[in-house]
């Protein structure tokens, strides 16, 4: 009840301002043109932001970040390819290593070209696992073979122990480079050589040798089962069978 | 034809620019000496309330000219507000502006300068609730949001607007013409 009078006086001020005539209050030293020309400046300065159209320092803001984006995505994919090449090239050699061993089959005089250009190469090319070579060591590589059953005949002809490829020493520096490309030469001399010391290699055949032997023992004994794999090589002229005489069988 | 004249604004027309800020300077002048003491001040707080309005007119929707003028009003409102703010004028809400009000008091005329010069002749809280609330229709809250002050602070300025006024126009009789014509 006590807001009626209070509303009645504001709406018949609020209806005294409308009615107020369109221009400025008597007295007043306000100029309307003046204040338009120090408006205008301003206006011409920062000009009116249309729908649309993006300021210019946006598009410069977007191209920098942009340019910072490939610059960086650039400078992560340099190791990259670096690794990638490194892995390539090691591939490469890797095969092509490979393919010489397998169409020449004269794997052991290849494997040591290859391991001694391999090295010439690393060390030319100040490669990072270059290392320093090793004293060369006197090696002898050893054709183990090991005939079948079925090749029993020509047990005769084979050789007992082993054949010993080349005579002379060959050396060859064994260095961790070499070593990493075990695939192409060590790694076949794993299923038909074994590599041992031209000292080991003696002992080894001289056990051989009393091992598998016949010419110290007796005449009409027969060995059954040697404990080894090879069969030795045996005259079968010199063989005889001495059996007892109670067997029922024989009288 | 004021939607043209809008549109040619924001396309940056500077004639059109010229065009509307001739319609509507000198209501908008009105406006600003409403919240604000001086002269100087109230053309200072009209040229910063033309620079938003044109650079935010972009922005603006067209519906009606009501809107276009509402609009206005809003934004040196707004300015006004934003240069008691910062000149501390705000709050000054006390007790005895009751006095120095009544010292300014208009003697004759009741006609709509007179009332226009009563609100101007209130002290700076009282007027200021007062505009907002009776004229540009804020609410208490809006007003203690827009001030910083609290609802019943703006509430208590109000009414002493309200009894200041009331007193001043029953002195010089424009209570009676106001009862006899509602």
């Amino acid at each position: 009840m006590s807001d009626k009078p209070d509303e009645r006086l504001d709406l018949r001020i609020r209806q005294a301002l409308d009615a107020l005539p369109d221009g400025l209050p008597p007295g007043s030293a306000f100029d309307a043109g003046r204040l338009w020309e120090q408006l205008r400046p301003e206006l011409m300065d920062q000009p009116v932001d249309q729908p649309g159209k993006k300021p210019a320092f946006l598009w410069w803001v977007a191209a920098a970040s942009l340019a910072s984006l490939l610059i960086g995505w650039w400078w992560q994919s340099l190791p990259d390819q670096r690794q990638k090449k490194a892995s390539a090239y090691e591939q490469t050699r890797h095969t092509q290593a490979k393919e010489r061993v397998g169409t020449t089959g004269r794997v052991f005089p290849e494997s040591q070209d290859l391991a001694k250009r391999d090295h010439k190469s690393l060390a030319g090319a100040n490669h990072p696992l270059n290392i320093p070579p090793v004293k060369p060591v006197n090696i002898r590589v050893v054709a183990e073979i090991r005939p079948s059953a079925a090749d029993s005949s020509a047990l005769s002809a084979l050789p007992l122990l082993a054949e010993t490829v080349p005579d002379s020493p060959m050396p060859i520096s064994l260095t961790p480079t070499v070593a990493s490309h075990q695939p192409t030469a060590l790694a076949v001399s794993k299923r038909r050589f074994r590599v041992v010391h031209e000292n080991e290699l003696l002992t080894e055949d001289e056990a051989y040798r009393i091992r598998h032997s016949t010419e110290n023992r007796g005449e009409g004994l027969v060995r059954l089962g040697t404990g080894s794999q090879t069969m030795p090589a045996v005259d079968a002229g010199s063989l005889l069978l001495k059996l007892p005489l109670n067997r029922k069988s024989t009288q | 034809m004021l939607s043209q004249l809008i549109e040619q604004c924001q396309r940056g027309n500077a004639f059109a620019q010229r065009r509307l800020y001739d319609q509507y300077v000198s209501r908008l002048y009105r406006v600003s000496l409403r919240y604000v003491q001086h002269e100087p001040e109230a053309e200072e707080v009209l040229m910063n309330a033309f620079l938003k309005i044109f650079r935010s007119l972009s922005t603006f929707v067209y519906r009606d000219d009501n809107g276009v003028e509402a609009w206005l009003r809003r934004i040196v409102v707004n300015e006004a507000l934003l240069h008691l703010r910062a000149s501390r004028v705000l709050p000054l809400f006390q007790d005895d502006e009751v006095l120095t009000a009544s010292a300014v008091m208009p003697e004759t005329g009741l006609e709509a300068e007179q009332i226009y010069d009563l609100i101007r002749a209130l002290p700076p809280g009282y007027r200021t609730v007062f505009n907002l609330y009776a004229i540009e229709g804020y609410t208490h809250q809006e007003i203690a949001a827009q001030l910083s002050i609290s609802e019943n602070t703006s509430k208590s300025q109000l009414s002493k607007a309200r009894a200041l006024l009331q007193n001043w126009l029953t002195t010089n009789g424009y209570e009676r013409q106001t009862r006899r014509t509602s």
